[in-house]
């Protein structure tokens, strides 16, 4: 039985992570209309500066973790230029080509340009190992625990914002027409700007809370959050908020099963496993759109 | 400027790539008007109203509410200035509630807000009755008033439709003129709308232009436009 719970908050906690990757990824793309493929990589870019930072101040938490999400939220609006004028013309499958442009400059700044190239580690009072439930294979750590609970908290905070809040239903407004929105004199592009502020703060948390769970960071972390990120949109149906929370954490529980009952690693081939059968049974995904 | 009038649009004209949508096109509406473009499709109607709320980029000329110059002020300011705009079928946001359209139909008033939605449902009791109902399972007239009680919902100092009876049923339009005719009497709103039924345009507004090719080629008062022969045969049946 405690095996059982054990592996369930493994999955849980990953699912958590995949759930807020997925809600930012599908904010951009329903408030602003950009695909940004490149989303996870700005995340594991916060885990870098927040990296840095902890070098920096002799490990200070108080100044690296906000310095972290500061960065994510910095990081998130300087894309905002370079998708203006692809959302300006509407050309939602140029967004995704720049995106991947992003990722790749990303990709090689983290393996070439920090730290020689090597993943980077967190130091301890960050990545805290210590389990609080242990059995086999089976761990809980503070770390997940507070994933989860701050993962609740985020998306509490999130549905406020969107579905009890005046500046959520204009969020809201954009997801379905930038025209109609204009009319009803929202201005547009300053909402957007806060969109992407919004992303990055969730991504900011993401990086603070995969540094306490991962403990380290590398280029191919953020390439495998992304593919993670993309099957859970996609899963559920791109842009659709309440989908990818509940795909997300499907995922995450059927990795840490597939960890824990299956031999070797199947976690990536059972999150294209999840594309592939979208795509080819329900390619607008299993969840129908919702403002 | 006379002090009576609400929007003045002086020689605009607007074009889109090679294609002169708009020429040399003014014209005025005075507190408290109801006045109605009318005109074949393609004429330049729905063209002349979104430029007046800054959705089209003005070529030359000059468009003034209220005296201030908002030629190229952005649209949310134009809204936010008092302008309110009632697309032709894009109107309504589909996916959010009734009650949900009405409250972003008040993005720019800070108080008493929801007096506002208050008497919006007093006036439109069909809308009461559905206030929780997502707006896109409403009928179509349904969805017409909606997106004209979201229009007048902020009191307004002017509202904009753009064909609001396209596609609706007869009966369905004579109540769509009587209840714009009831917010221009009972609240002062000003009116401009665009019109293909040129008919019941001309019976509820107190004066109109006619729009051909990007131009207007005629206008008056709604009587002298209706007696006007030209106007008869094109646009009145004969």
């Amino acid at each position: 039985m405690n095996v059982l719970l054990a592996i369930s908050i493994n999955g849980v906690a990953a699912g958590t992570i995949y759930a807020l990757l997925a809600t930012g990824f599908n904010l951009l793309l329903l408030v602003v209309g950009v695909i940004q493929f490149a989303y996870p990589h700005l995340v594991v870019m916060s885990m870098y500066i927040l990296w840095m930072t902890l070098k920096a101040t002799g490990n200070n938490l108080a100044i690296s973790l906000p310095a972290a999400i500061a960065a994510s939220v910095g990081l998130n609006l300087a894309t905002e230029p370079m998708f203006r004028p692809l959302v300006e013309r509407r050309y939602l499958t140029a967004s995704f080509v720049l995106s991947i442009g992003i990722m790749i400059a990303i990709t090689d700044i983290m393996q070439r340009q920090i730290n020689n190239g090597v993943p980077i580690g967190f130091p301890a009072p960050l990545t805290s190992r210590d389990a609080i439930l242990r059995t086999g294979l089976a761990t809980m750590t503070v770390g997940q625990i507070l994933t989860i609970a701050i993962g609740i908290a985020a998306v509490i905070g999130l549905w406020h914002l969107l579905y009890r809040t005046q500046l959520g239903r204009s969020f809201r407004a954009m997801t379905q027409s930038h025209f109609t929105a204009r009319l009803l004199g929202i201005p547009v592009n300053k909402m957007s700007l806060g969109i992407y502020s919004i992303a990055g703060l969730l991504g900011g948390i993401l990086a603070i809370l995969l540094a306490m769970t991962q403990g380290a960071a590398s280029a191919p972390l953020a390439t495998n959050l992304a593919i993670k990120m993309l099957a859970v949109a996609i899963f559920a149906g791109l842009g659709n908020l309440r989908g990818g929370l509940i795909c997300g954490m499907v995922l995450g529980l059927v990795e840490s099963y597939s960890l824990n009952f299956l031999p070797g690693d199947w976690t990536n081939t059972i999150a294209l496993g999840m594309v592939v059968g979208a795509v080819m049974f329900k390619p607008e995904g299993v969840f129908s759109p919702r403002a | 400027m006379a002090k009576t009038d609400i929007l003045r649009v002086e020689n605009v004209s607007v074009s889109f790539g090679a294609v002169k949508a708009l020429t040399d096109v003014s014209l005025k509406v005075e507190e408290g008007e109801i006045v109605a473009l009318i005109g074949a499709n393609g004429a330049g109607k729905t063209t002349l109203l979104e430029t007046v709320v800054g959705l089209n980029r003005v070529d030359g000329g000059a468009i003034y509410f209220m005296g201030k110059d908002i030629t190229h002020m952005s649209t949310d300011k134009i809204v936010a200035s008092g302008i309110s705009f009632v697309p032709e079928r894009r109107g309504i946001l589909s996916l959010m509630a009734v009650l949900e359209n009405l409250q972003l139909g008040n993005y720019y008033v800070k108080s008493d807000v929801n007096k506002h939605i208050e008497r919006a449902f007093n006036r439109f009791p069909v809308l009461d009755e559905r206030k929780k109902q997502i707006a896109g399972t409403l009928s179509g007239g349904e969805q017409r008033i909606l997106s004209i009680a979201r229009g007048a919902v902020s009191s307004p100092k002017m509202i904009i439709l753009d064909e609001p009876s396209m596609g609706l049923a007869p009966i369905m339009i004579s109540n769509l003129f009587k209840l714009l005719a009831e917010v221009n009497n009972k609240e002062g709103c000003t009116i401009l709308i665009s019109e293909q039924n040129a008919r019941k345009a001309l019976h509820y507004a107190h004066r109109g232009y006619v729009f051909a090719a990007g131009r207007i080629v005629l206008e008056g008062t709604s009587k002298e436009l209706s007696g006007n022969p030209l106007v008869r045969k094109t646009y009145l049946g004969g």
